[in-house]
């Protein structure tokens, strides 16, 4: 049998099953009403947040985290960075964009793209506030210590940390509480989550963080993918709860 | 055409290359060859972006440092450059000594254990201050029965940590229970997470890259 599909093979079948089950709601689709889901306070936060920045005057600072996109962190960094692009569709239109920074040079490349994406859109690139995306160190300890510094010494309204963070969420989080600035933070080290625990607003815990362009731009294909992933999770949940009852017996 | 080059190719390269990777752990006997390629030109990739990156880097901290901004910047770009400058040179000894790689400087562990080392270790000291801070912040903002739990479990943590008495190991066995099966369900959500964001870069239904 092939080494690979012995190993991974029930990935491999929970993959398969995960792809029937998404390409069932996008062709099945019988209702044109959006599905409904439970409500996720902090997108509800992230809604009007750059408008606020825009009245006052003042940045908003999205922190992107360090991870890269070609290692474990990915996919983190891709649900970090459809937050950063949200905001910075919010913004287009003022001119003005959101901070972003990050301390992974590829993901410092993609962040400006995805700043730079809404004002090409919109057919106003000329007004694109070029360096938007940041790159202030480049090793994450160092990063949160010239995080520290920006939000110490830049004016911001309000900081979001969407993304891979290690323990090291804790240095950035002090200099924003020091200035009471608004938290959300987002992020799936349980390290990060439990530091980060005693002082965000609001938190995006683990899967929540993935959900994001289903949550914010209600796209079919996000909300199909969405609610395929809430079926696989019920039936993980389900063969976890029949193994147990079956070792319990057995 | 240029909504070819900065949209349509990059989604269909990444989407092509990734399912060639993923293929090529079940089929390897047919895929190995082309995802060693795939993965030879990402490390290329990853070179290149690590050197922009540090041409950002300069380029922040000297608009900074332009603006009058922040002193901390015009150290942080001296000694960037300063440490890029000393790391080539010792590099391109070592390449021009290929044979005797020793007769190199030793100045890449000089500097990681001079100073790298102990200012990273510094601010990992600095964590545990902070922690306690945010603690105390915490106990002070949210009076909730949530608060109380984590504080109670964080103080069970931190005295089982000593060997002194093992009292409170009972208690801090039923917290690590608990602990485990909320860390079991989180990472089963961000892999699940982590599934549908690949399902969906893969499909060009998320496209990161382009326009």
């Amino acid at each position: 049998m092939n080494p690979f599909l012995e190993n991974y093979g029930g990935l491999l079948l929970l993959i398969s099953f995960g792809a029937l089950v998404f390409a069932f709601f996008v062709m099945f689709r019988t209702s044109r009403r959006r599905p409904r889901f439970r409500a996720i306070h902090a997108f509800s936060l992230l809604r009007g947040q750059m408008g606020r920045a825009i009245e006052s005057g003042r940045d908003l600072h999205v922190s992107i985290g360090t991870g890269g996109v070609s290692g474990d962190d990915t996919a983190t960094t891709l649900a970090g960075l459809a937050v950063a692009e949200y905001l910075a569709d919010e913004a287009a239109a003022s001119g003005i964009a959101p901070l972003v920074s990050t301390s992974d040079p590829t993901s410092a490349i993609l962040a400006e793209d995805a700043v730079r994406r809404p004002y090409v859109r919109q057919g106003n690139l000329n007004d694109f506030p070029r360096g938007a995306a940041r790159l202030p160190a480049l090793n994450p300890t160092q990063y949160a210590a010239a995080t520290m510094d920006l939000l110490n010494h830049e004016p911001v309204l309000a900081n979001i940390m969407s993304g891979a963070f290690g323990p090291e969420a804790a240095l950035i989080d002090q200099a924003a509480s020091s200035h009471d600035l608004p938290q959300l933070f987002g992020g799936s080290d349980p390290r990060a989550l439990a530091v980060m625990a005693t002082s965000a607003d609001q938190m995006l815990l683990g899967e929540e963080m993935y959900a994001a362009k289903a949550y914010l731009r209600a796209q079919p294909w996000h909300l199909a993918s969405l609610r395929a992933l809430d079926v696989v999770r019920l039936v993980i949940v389900v063969v976890i709860v029949l193994a147990f009852f079956i070792g319990l017996v057995s | 055409m240029r909504r070819f080059f900065t949209s349509t190719a990059p989604t269909v390269i990444t989407g092509i290359a990734g399912l060639i990777v993923l293929l090529s752990f079940i089929f390897p006997q047919y895929l190995l060859a082309f995802r060693v390629v795939l993965i030879n030109i990402a490390v290329i990739v990853a070179g290149m972006a690590l050197l922009l990156g540090f041409v950002r880097l300069l380029n922040l901290h000297l608009r900074r440092v332009q603006q009058r901004k922040n002193f901390y910047s015009l150290i942080a770009l001296i000694v960037a450059l300063l440490v890029f400058a000393v790391l080539s040179v010792e590099r391109l000894l070592n390449l021009f000594n290929a044979n005797q790689p020793a007769a190199g400087l030793p100045l890449n562990s000089l500097v990681f254990n001079s100073v790298i080392g102990p200012i990273q270790s510094t601010l990992g000291a600095l964590l545990a201050v902070f922690l306690g801070v945010a603690a105390v912040r915490m106990a002070q903002r949210r009076r909730t029965w949530g608060t109380l739990w984590f504080l109670v479990s964080a103080i069970v943590v931190l005295l089982t940590q000593i060997p002194v008495t093992d009292a409170l190991l009972p208690i801090r066995q039923f917290f690590d229970a608990l602990a485990m099966g909320g860390l079991r369900g989180l990472l089963l959500g961000v892999a699940l997470g982590t599934l549908a964001v690949a399902f969906r870069v893969l499909l060009a239904i998320d496209r990161p890259q382009g326009e």
